[in-house]
């Protein structure tokens, strides 16, 4: 008995002792940054009505799976000198407008209702339900083998009156439709 | 300088009192296989992992995520060692999954022994080719007409049934998988009824086989050690066309046998061979998939029974079983949408079996329906029907037959379950139920009511109330099985095991509630406690000697033994787990469960024997430790203890035990795997044939051998 105690003991401190040499990247983290990227590589129409032309919105609707980690390393960062302001938004009824929204799983049974709440918004949709693409969303993220990829419907992205950067174009899985709004 | 010098002196003389304890070690390496396992996983724990990353030291990885160009994004990996059951995070019922990682890293050679990785699982392996699994209790060996034993755990591959209706449980020793094919093996613990019907009482298994995309090319694995003497699987997936995958693999076992209560060779060796093949198809919106599988095994396997009217009654004697078969299936999976579905599936399912005392063959149809919709945005609606067709002959021996020879059984089953959102993703309420009718139990109706509370996507509070039966088992209902001679009786009289036509379902009334809760993004505990009543479980009741009528022999006279529904009683009990994904390298497992028994008869007829030896039959307390380690990139190892209680109606002790294995990858498509079980002691006992005191329900059993420490080394090619 004293052995295998002396085992188990030696066993975690090992574990715990080749702790400290790796580090850890989460499915979300990733995703955050992902979304920080859209951010980045996507452009609104010049002028939202009331909107802060100082602050890009991120919103996400439903329940988040970021877990605060989309605040801790996205909040307060800047792009072209404007801070990004992350919003969660419990249910659609709260919603006001993002830039960018995520929409959770946890709301795929409601994406008609949502896609036709936000029809005329110029809002960036990101999902990662099935069919979130098909019912009206803009990119879709998709996990292959524990990393991060993604697909963009340009027709949403165009109805939604968003301009993608072609580097961002280049890297998506699955383009559906052509691209009209033009390139800054 | 002086300094240095001796402390150069000082480092040669410690490495070689070190040097000289390993070559100890290596040289009585036999004697000490896990310390020289322990030592090369602490000395490969301190070698240091290279981050995915650079980290620069100032900010945490996650803000650095931001820094990197989106092209690189692409390619950073994230842990997921246990995505497989973080899906399940948010499931109302106490499941657990493996993935094919967890399975394969699990060293075990045969699904049973994967299956003791699962929390609240109870295997214990009778001889070197039976075991009994259940969960939450009512384990032993699974085998025996009267059917008291691991039979309230239901068994599914790939959809098909594997719970022999024969006598209410699950011939381990055929269902044989190659296990690097198999995608997960998925657990739930409690009533599983409201979806899969009858005999889910305690728990499902359900074991889940890859899509043929998934296991394109050649796959050569061969292996040998101590136990398992020699394996070999071979699979070659391919393609035909553009949308059609397709597998064919073979898979060879050879076991030797373990050692009687006195280390003598238990004569239990067996032999195995299957072959099988594996289609899908993916159509427009829809995945069709045929598979198929022949196998034939011999199995030696001492006994302790009534074999031929010449006696001695009962006969230790040992004897080669041979069981077969074969099974064809085919699955319609269609999508309408994301949230909708139908699946229909039609398999057929022969068993033959040539054992000591039984010998017979089973066939089975089944048809399955399921649809899966959403009605408006609250409710998920999901309705299946269900027909079976059981067709099976036995052999009429002395020792055994049934009444009649041969029946057809016919099974009935549709089911609905609504899944209703109360408050908009936090709060689901799940109510179903199934209805079934079969010619042994009559109609039957199995409802389930459970609740889920997600306050976020870090944790669940779940709760359900169900119920579930065990039907009566073809054996319980229609069987005689000779047993044993009583001594000291002028002419010889027999217990007779004597079926019944008035014994009903057992019946369970499960109360479970669960709790799960992530605590950092690769951490996270799962916890479940549950009551359950039963009602109407078998007893065995001695009724008044009578003449054997069909018996050539009038000289004999038998103590006819039948199943009664006299039992009730109570099982209250926990399981806890954890798993901690520490980092890419390092994962850990835990987990504990308690199961307390309590029965009492419902009539007046006392017996407390039977009691007590149920009771006794499962471990109060099991736990397990998992360590997963991967040194180097192309490096795995994987350590594991697990404890497992003492049974005391079977005069089993407690064991803590090892299992332990190493993989090193030597190229992308040449792997090569050490594996060592049971390391801590080189035998013990996990089941017994003994009860702890003789009556007349002693039955035909085969008999108990003690497990060995085993190791043996795999070679894979994968091209």
């Amino acid at each position: 008995m004293k052995r295998i105690f002396f085992l188990l003991i030696l066993t975690l401190s090992t574990a715990v002792s080749a702790q400290s040499g790796a580090s850890v990247i989460t499915e979300y983290e990733i995703k955050a940054a992902f979304l920080y990227n859209f951010a980045k590589f996507v452009d609104w129409p010049e002028e939202i009505a009331g909107t802060d032309s100082g602050k890009i919105y991120i919103g996400v609707l439903g329940q988040s799976p970021f877990g605060g980690v989309l605040e801790k390393i996205v909040q307060d960062r800047r792009i072209d000198g404007r801070t990004i302001v992350i919003k969660e938004f419990k249910r659609l009824q709260e919603l006001d407008f993002c830039h960018i929204l995520y929409i959770s799983n946890s709301e795929s049974r409601r994406l008609r209702r949502i896609f036709g709440q936000l029809s005329k918004e110029n809002t960036l949709t990101v999902g990662e339900s099935n069919d979130f693409l098909t019912k009206g969303g803009v990119i879709r993220l998709v996990n292959k083998r524990n990393k991060v990829r993604f697909e963009i419907d340009l027709e949403a992205a165009n109805k939604a009156q968003l301009t993608i950067s072609s580097r961002l174009l280049k890297l998506a899985e699955n383009l559906k439709g052509t691209h009209t709004n033009g390139r800054k | 300088m002086i300094n240095r010098h001796r402390r150069h002196w000082l480092g040669i003389a410690v490495a070689r009192k070190l040097s000289n304890q390993l070559r100890h070690l290596l040289l009585h390496r036999e004697k000490y296989p896990l310390a020289l396992g322990v030592i090369f996983f602490v000395l490969a724990g301190h070698l240091h992992a290279t981050p995915v990353v650079p980290l620069n030291g100032k900010n945490p990885t996650s803000k650095i995520l931001l820094d990197i160009p989106i092209e690189k994004l692409l390619e950073v990996e994230f842990v997921t060692l246990f995505k497989k059951r973080e899906s399940l995070m948010e499931a109302p019922a106490a499941v657990y999954s493996l993935s094919n990682d967890d399975i394969v890293r699990s060293g075990a050679t045969r699904v049973p022994d994967a299956l003791r990785l699962i929390p609240g699982l109870q295997v214990a392996q009778h001889n070197a080719n039976s075991w009994a699994v259940t969960a939450r209790g009512f384990s032993g060996m699974a085998r025996g007409i009267s059917g008291q034993f691991a039979n309230k755990l239901l068994v599914l591959a790939d959809g098909r049934s594997v719970y022999t209706p024969l006598f209410s449980g699950v011939s381990w020793e055929t269902q044989d998988f190659m296990m690097e094919d198999l995608a997960r093996v998925e657990v739930i613990r409690g009533p599983g009824a409201t979806l899969w019907g009858s005999n889910a009482v305690n728990g499902i298994i359900n074991i889940v086989s890859k899509d043929a995309s998934a296991t394109q090319g050649t796959l050569i694995s061969a292996g040998g050690g101590t136990e398992q003497r020699a394996f070999t699987h071979i699979r070659h997936g391919g393609k035909f066309g553009i949308r059609t995958y397709y597998r064919v693999f073979a898979k060879y076992l050879k076991q030797d046998s373990f050692i009687d209560e006195n280390g003598l060779d238990a004569s239990d060796d067996s032999e195995m061979a299957r072959g099988g093949f594996r289609v899908d198809s993916y159509l427009t919106n829809a995945h069709l998939t045929v598979q198929g599988e022949i196998y034939g095994g011999e199995f030696n396997r001492g006994y302790r029974a009534v074999r031929s009217d010449s006696g001695p009654f009962p006969e230790e004697f040992t004897y080669r079983d041979k069981m077969s078969g074969g099974h064809l299936r085919t699955k319609l999976h269609r999508d309408f949408s994301s949230t909708s579905a139908l699946d229909l599936q039609v398999y057929f399912d022969r068993v033959s079996t040539d054992e000591a005392v039984v010998s017979g063959r089973i066939n089975t149809f089944d048809v399955d329906l399921n649809h899966r919709f959403p009605v408006g945005e609250r409710h998920e609606v999901i309705w299946g029907t269900g027909y079976r067709l059981i067709s099976d002959r036995f052999d009429s021996t002395f020792a055994f037959y049934l009444n009649p020879a041969r029946r057809n059984v016919t099974l009935l089953s549709a089911f609905a379950q609504d899944a209703i959102e109360l408050l908009p993703y936090t709060l689901t309420l799940t109510v179903g139920s199934k209805f079934e009718h079969s010619d042994l139990s009559g109609f039957v109706v199995q409802p389930s009511a459970r609740i889920r509370w997600t306050p976020n996507t870090d944790q669940t509070l779940w709760a359900a109330v169900s119920r579930a039966v065990r039907t009566p088992s073809r054996g319980e209902h229609d069987g005689r099985i000779i047993q044993k001679s009583i001594e000291g009786l002028p002419t010889t009289t027999f217990t007779v095991f004597q079926g019944d036509e008035d014994f009903r379902s057992e019946n369970v009334i499960s109360t479970e509630i669960g709790y799960r809760r992530r605590l950092v993004p690769q951490a996270m505990f799962d916890m479940t406690f549950f009551y359950n009543r039963y009602t109407d479980l078998q007893a065995q009741l001695t009724t008044i000697p009578i003449e054997l009528p069909t018996l050539p022999n009038t000289a004999f006279r038998a103590l006819p033994v039948k199943p009664t529904n006299d039992i009730k009683g109570k099982t209250f009990g926990f399981e806890l787990s954890a798993d901690w994904q520490i980092n890419q390298r390092i994962g850990l497992s835990t987990s504990y469960s308690y199961l307390q028994i309590d029965l009492e008869n419902q009539r007046l007829i006392d017996d407390t024997f039977q009691l007590k030896s149920t009771e006794g039959l499962s471990p109060e307390h099991q736990a397990l430790l998992a360590v997963k380690y991967n040194p180097a990139t192309n490096l795995e190892s994987d350590l594991r203890f697990r404890y497992v209680g003492s049974l005391p109606s079977q005069d089993v002790s407690d064991y803590i035990t090892a299992d332990f294995r190493i993989a090193l990858n030597i190229t992308n498509t040449l792997k090569l795997a050490l594996v060592g079980q049971n390391l801590l002691q080189s035998e013990h006992f996990e089941s017994s044939q003994t009860l702890t005191s003789d009556n007349a329900s002693t039955v035909t059993r085969r008999v108990a051998s003690q497990v060995q420490r085993s190791i043996f080394s795999q070679v894979t090619w994968n091209f």
